[in-house]
């Protein structure tokens, strides 16, 4: 065989290859065009869960109430209006008469109801299946009527959720294939196609009720997954919005795109879970002693943009909910180390404490930073453990640590979602921790038939939790965004949450 | 029948299956060793829900039970199962969506690590310790040394932002492949040139060449029928695994040029317990690799009359 005509034919043939197989996916670019991150699990707004997949999903299927993207209150979406009892057991929904599915059949009173009971079905495996739990609902007439044991004070802004929005019968009968979910919607707009780990490409509906007021026609969901490729694509103008950015990127951006670069609080919390049943931190004082040691200010000098120093677990953004300043978790190295005296932890005799996060360079820093604040404040040497992050969650959850890493990001703007993380028997828990008068506080606000009665519990069950230093609030999350000028209606909220029924760019002005 | 049983072809294939059935199942059990599961994360579900999940895929069953499902499913119906991680989505339509693209961009790093690795290694060969060959000695060791991350982020700096040629990231046009293409085939080139670069030297002072250059054989002849022909068979022995490599994608490539190729799915699914996935994508692996190897046996015994395994 003749050597040089081999190696021609073969690179020939690979070329072929490249060029046949790169023209087969090649679609223009949409309308609107934004980073997305990770790639929504399936479009399905029951069983998804995590912001990416909720932009998409919220674009799709439009629940009974949307929300106001500036003030997150509930205002009409498929329901004209709604009314509550005073105990806001009882809530009646008015479905608008005009609502349809995108390919043009009338949305019902029972296809919500439908929908709903999907949700509740356990074979579902929805995970805001509790949403609906102890509730009873029906339609009557255009009405849909939905009861609940206890108060739910949240439920209107919970129903512009994508968990609770209708989806069409062949969605719910299974019918539809995965990749599918979104052809038939309620939303401003419709899945055109979807390329897994690329776009989703939706396309605006036009049987929605506002459809005239909808001014973007196409939007592609790009799947990007680092932060840094992110920031690229929006500084050579390939997106428009990235709801992401690398923390290291933002002194420079805060100084050469400052009309670009938004930074928002979130309502989320990064905090220490101690393990309470058993070994050294069964302990309060020793708890209290670590707690104390942490000086917050200069840990966000350390980690960077993208936070805010907690001291609290409900983040402070909730007008109705404040506590009095008391800081009783303030940074103070003398009453930490008073409370160290006060336990009988000798890491010499009972060996030293560890300290377990998921692998991170992130992580890596923040559990470095806070082994050094230990043994500086406290005398204590800290072991650090990283974990890939599925084994992390099997210790967490086996409570097979001392000290873990964790994280909570609230799902609709109430304390509940917080709080109830560390009820005794909830899931949710992973430390040990069980408390009667804790317990009892959060059924207080659930009987509660006032706001006022309802936080007052909610602040004392707090106060329990801090108090008993089971948790060591660390930072509440900041958002890290990248908006284009030109892209108008996009605005920052708690929930990341964005009305795509409103967006629009700005016209180019002629001069 | 008796000749097609007792061919080489047909018993490398009958090999090549009974690779694929022990990786599958030295895969299987590897994954599921593993702690922690595909539906576990920081917001527990409900024990109902868990329940129904794991009932919804098989996982509340046996393990060895699991495993003959599995199995079975394979070899009688050519299903790998549907993918935790991407719920309601086959394995077989997440790695028919992605393998185009790491196809494409596996063909085109080839085309670029062969065009540029064999000429350049064959020159500093022809060259030995002239300024060419300490050139590339240099530019390969640098070229290896390099992390993919790096120089695809120094590819980036130079032609998407200083010299704004070419897209940053992204899978839309054949322009958005170039820059990822490059830093997947660059290294591969460098070794590519290396091998060459060894393999021909050993090859000039070979008797046979010897015996040419007597003969009065120069030039362009002495170099395609006497040099490459010997000097290339180490090279295509190293291409079968190193074109399964670049042919079955990059993680951290695929990341930085947000590409939604196939490496990805090797690393990502087991990190999330996506237990099909990764046997899937494992499973896809080792049949490109069986293939690219087979095809490199080919070559080789093609380009030496000694190696008549397959012919």
């Amino acid at each position: 065989m003749h050597c040089p005509k081999a190696l021609t034919r073969a690179s020939r043939l690979l070329i072929l290859l490249s060029v046949v197989c790169l023209t087969a996916c090649a679609p223009q670019p949409a309308d609107l065009r934004i980073s997305n991150g990770a790639e929504p699990s399936i479009l399905d707004p029951q069983i998804s869960t995590g912001l990416a997949d909720a932009r998409v999903l919220s674009a799709l299927f439009e629940g009974l109430t949307r929300l106001d993207s500036q003030t997150l209150q509930p205002i009409p979406g498929l329901a004209t209006h709604w009314t509550t009892t005073p105990d806001h057991r009882e809530w009646a929904f008015h479905l608008r008469e005009n609502a349809k599915w995108s390919n043009g059949q009338s949305l019902t009173p029972q296809d919500v109801i439908a929908s709903w009971k999907r949700l509740q079905n356990p074979n579902t495996a929805a995970p805001y299946a509790d949403w609906l739990s102890n509730s009873t609902f029906y339609a009557s007439g255009p009405v849909i009527h939905i009861q609940f044991k206890y108060a739910n004070w949240n439920f209107a802004e919970q129903c512009a959720w994508p968990a609770l929005a209708p989806i069409p019968q062949k969605l719910r009968d299974g019918e539809t294939p995965a990749l599918e979910f979104g052809q038939i919607s309620s939303g401003p707009y419709q899945l055109d196609f979807r390329r897994l780990r690329d776009r989703i490409r939706l396309k605006s509906n036009t049987h929605y009720w506002r459809a005239k007021d909808v001014q973007i026609q196409t939007i592609d969901f790009f799947t990007v997954e680092s932060n840094t490729t992110a920031l690229n694509l929006f500084l050579t103008k390939d997106i428009h919005y990235t709801a992401k950015v690398p923390p290291l990127a933002v002194p420079a951006l805060r100084l050469q795109h400052a009309s670009e670069f938004i930074t928002a609080p979130q309502f989320a919390t990064c905090f220490l879970r101690f393990q309470t049943q058993q070994g050294p931190l069964t302990d309060p004082s020793l708890r209290k002693a670590l707690s104390l040691a942490i000086d917050r200010e200069a840990m966000i000098s350390v980690l960077g943009a993208g936070c805010r120093p907690a001291e609290r677990f409900v983040p402070p953004d909730l007008t109705d909910f404040q506590h009095e300043p008391k800081r009783s978790m303030a940074f103070s190295p003398n009453a930490a180390r008073d409370a160290l005296a006060e336990c009988t932890y000798d890491d010499s005799i009972d060996g030293p404490l560890e300290f377990l996060f998921p692998s991170s360079p992130r992580n890596r820093i923040l559990a470095e930073f806070l082994q050094d604040q230990w043994r500086q404040n406290l005398g204590l040497d800290i072991r650090l453990s990283n974990q890939e992050w599925k084994t992390f969650l099997t210790a967490q959850r086996g409570l097979q640590y001392q000290i873990s890493r964790s994280s909570w990001v609230g799902d609709y703007l109430a304390p509940e979602t917080f709080l109830s993380v560390f009820q005794s028997g909830s899931g949710n828990n992973r430390t040990g921790w069980k408390n009667k008068e804790y317990d009892q506080s959060l059924l207080e606000a659930k009987v509660a038939t006032t706001p006022h009665a309802r936080f007052a519990a909610l602040l004392h069950a707090e106060d329990i939790l801090l108090n008993e230093h089971v948790i060591l609030p660390l930072y509440h999350d900041e958002s890290l965004e990248l908006v284009s000028p030109d892209l108008i209606g996009l605005h920052q909220n708690l929930r990341g949450w964005i009305d795509w029924s409103t967006l629009s760019f700005q016209e180019k002005s002629h001069d | 029948m008796t000749r097609l049983t007792t061919s080489p072809l047909f018993r490398r294939f009958v090999a090549f299956l009974g690779t694929l059935i022990v990786v599958h199942a030295i895969s299987f059990f590897l994954l599921h060793s593993a702690r922690g599961g595909p539906f576990d994360s920081e917001r527990q579900f409900s024990a109902e829900v868990e329940q129904a999940l794991l009932a919804q895929y098989h996982l509340d069953e046996p393990l060895i039970q699991q495993y003959f499902r599995a199995l079975r499913d394979l070899l009688f119906h050519f299903d790998l199962g549907p993918s935790l991680r991407y719920r309601g989505t086959s394995v077989s339509t997440l790695l028919t969506q992605a393998a185009p693209i790491s196809l494409a961009l596996g063909a085109s790093a080839l085309t670029i690590a062969l065009l540029l690795g064999i000429p350049a290694g064959l020159w500093a060969a022809l060259r030995k310790n002239q300024w060419p060959d300490r050139g590339l000695s240099i530019l390969t060791s640098l070229l290896l040394a390099l992390p993919n991350f790096v120089l695809a982020g120094l590819a980036i700096s130079a032609f998407s932002f200083a010299i704004p040629l070419l897209p940053p990231a992204g899978a839309t046009t054949p322009f958005h492949f170039i820059l990822p293409a490059f830093c997947l085939g660059l290294p591969c080139a460098a070794q590519l040139a290396r091998i060459t670069r060894t393999t021909t030297l050993e090859t000039l002072h070979s008797p046979a060449v010897q015996a040419a250059r007597a003969r009065g054989v120069h030039g362009l002849s002495l170099l395609s029928r006497h040099i490459l022909q010997r000097a290339l068979l180490p090279v295509l022995a190293f291409l079968g695994p190193a074109a399964a490599g670049l042919l079955t994608g990059s993680l951290v490539l695929e990341q930085v040029f947000a590409l939604p190729g196939l490496g990805a799915h090797f690393v990502q699914a087991a990190l999330n317990r996506d237990y099909t996935l990764a046997l899937g994508a494992t499973l896809f692996y080792t049949a490109v690799l069986g293939f690219t190897t087979l095809l490199a046996d080919w070559g080789i015994s093609r380009l030496d009359p000694r190696a008549e395994a397959l012919s």
